[in-house]
């Protein structure tokens, strides 16, 4: 879905809610149930527990959209509140352990790859999601929060901005430290490709 | 363009964010140097990777969840509702403020309260039976539940040996109840008590029941010593005399007076109505003890004194 369909839908949906219609509603979740699960899972990287976590988001958006004011930023507003729930949780979980617990196995079985390649292929190919994966994992909070935004759900740089509470010019020279570090750590993989 | 400005430029020139002369500079840059070309061959596939990775299916139930959830209220949600549901906060509200009110008041009625020592309202009745077996030497090994001493009243087996029974009690003209007013009739006189007043002398003077007038005795309560703090003797005079000073402290109602036997009479004076009694009875015919009394009215730092009138 282009982009400028995807703000034009939001904002329709939005605004019959808003007016009492409560499949719009549905609608809407439909709409960003598979980014705000993605983002979860970045986070906490249990699918459960992903789950969980983006359901809570999203009540948060039905109980709390009445009062939004600026109807048209919902998108950044959406992500503002799934990054503020998604850093709670996984401060919570932290503290608990819960993240010594979780092994690579686990982590990586909620990923389906496609299977029309070769075996050999597929399994190059999971080894570097995971090798991209545990970079950005080690990446620092403000950075790794950039690259997810942008790269993985695809946001404009305005929007990161807005969402994180920092200048564009943060954004822009977080990003482009994020991208080097990663392509850093592929470069080995580039080169026996 | 040095290559280490260049490469910081990928990102935005990737995202089509860069300004036209810097665009113009990149791409000079990148046509010229192999290095830089390469990394940022390397940019470019790691940000498509990056963007191609598989995303992870939504479960199914995912939209029955948030429903579900939405329906279900935390507890905190519930208290909310509560506090603004009108009704309901309220009485909340009332209910608070009636309980702190509540809680005040018995707070300072409780401090209000005055103290007993004689113990005639609090005292149970099971410690007055208590002394009053003591005082009658009863046999410990004979002790039975009160509640037997019904059944005992008209049966042969007195349970309670030396403790009069409460048929006894009955036509001596003392009340049924309450129980600490019943007395058994051939004690009662024993026992009765003049007057409970007893001195103790100034250093107890702080003490509150000292400082009342003649309060009643419990009957079971040994007769008090009588340590007046003035005796006033009225020498021999002619009867009238005598009568006619009687009889004026007899009726000043600044006083307590009661007989004390048939020639003392006991008064119960307040400190500040000494000095009409001392005007009373200043008369040559009469003898202070102490004698200094006669002048001065700080004999005792008490509020009510005791005099003893003693026609002789």
């Amino acid at each position: 879905m282009a982009k400028d369909e995807l703000k034009t839908d939001t904002d329709n949906l939005v605004q019959d809610f808003l007016d009492g219609d409560a499949q719009a509603f549905n609608r809407l979740v439909l709409l960003y149930q598979t980014k705000i699960y993605n983002l979860a899972l970045n986070y906490v990287k249990s699918p459960e527990e992903a789950k969980d976590l983006a359901q809570d988001i999203f009540v948060t958006v039905y109980r709390s959209l009445p009062k939004l004011r600026e109807k048209e930023k919902f998108t950044s507003w959406l992500y503002q509140i799934a990054i503020n729930h998604c850093r709670n949780r996984y401060k919570k979980l932290s503290r608990r352990g819960y993240f010594s617990n979780v092994s690579l196995d686990d982590e990586e079985s909620y990923l389906q790859l496609p299977g029309d390649e070769g075996p050999e292929k597929l399994l190059q190919r999971q080894n570097t999601i995971n090798l991209v994966r545990s970079t950005i994992d080690s990446m620092a909070d403000a950075e790794r929060e950039i690259i997810l935004l942008r790269d993985v759900q695809e946001l404009a740089y305005e929007e990161i901005s807005t969402i994180l509470d920092i200048p564009l010019g943060t954004v822009k020279s977080k990003l482009n430290r994020a991208r080097n570090a990663l392509k850093d750590r592929l470069k080995k993989i580039y080169q026996d490709l | 363009m040095k290559c280490q400005d260049c490469q910081e430029l990928f990102s935005l020139y990737l995202d089509g964010e860069i300004d036209p002369s810097s665009r113009s500079g990149v791409d000079a840059h990148l046509s010229t140097c192999r290095q830089c070309g390469m990394e940022w061959r390397a940019f470019k596939t790691t940000v498509a990777f990056l963007r191609d990775m598989p995303k992870a299916q939504v479960p199914p139930d995912f939209l029955a969840g948030i429903r579900q959830k939405i329906e279900t209220q935390t507890p905190w949600q519930k208290f909310k509702t509560f506090l603004f549901r009108r009704g309901e906060r309220q009485l909340a509200f009332a209910t608070a403020f009636a309980m702190l009110v509540i809680g005040f008041a018995t707070a300072s009625l409780l401090q209000m309260m005055p103290y007993s020592p004689t113990g005639q309202d609090d005292q149970p009745a099971a410690t007055v039976q208590t002394e009053q077996m003591a005082r009658n030497d009863r046999a410990p090994e004979h002790a039975a539940l009160p509640a037997d001493a019904g059944d005992a009243k008209g049966g042969p087996q007195d349970f309670y040996p030396g403790i009069p029974r409460l048929a006894e009690y009955a036509g001596n003209g003392a009340p049924a109840f309450p129980q600490l007013a019943m007395t058994a009739g051939a004690r009662n006189e024993q026992h009765v008590p003049v007057v409970d007043f007893v001195s103790t002398g100034p250093t107890h003077s702080s003490s509150s029941y000292l400082d009342e007038p003649f309060t009643s005795l419990s009957p079971h309560q040994q007769p008090p010593v009588i340590k007046p703090d003035l005796q006033i003797t009225i020498h021999p005079a002619p009867r009238a005399e005598q009568m006619a000073i009687v009889q004026q402290i007899v009726q000043s109602p600044l006083w307590r007076a009661e007989l004390h036997d048939h020639n003392t009479l006991l008064l119960s004076v307040p400190a500040n109505s000494f000095d009409q009694l001392l005007r009373i009875c200043c008369a040559e015919k009469t003898s202070f003890s102490p004698e200094y009394a006669r002048n001065s009215r700080y004999i005792s730092m008490k509020r009510y004194l005791t005099v003893a009138v003693r026609l002789d």
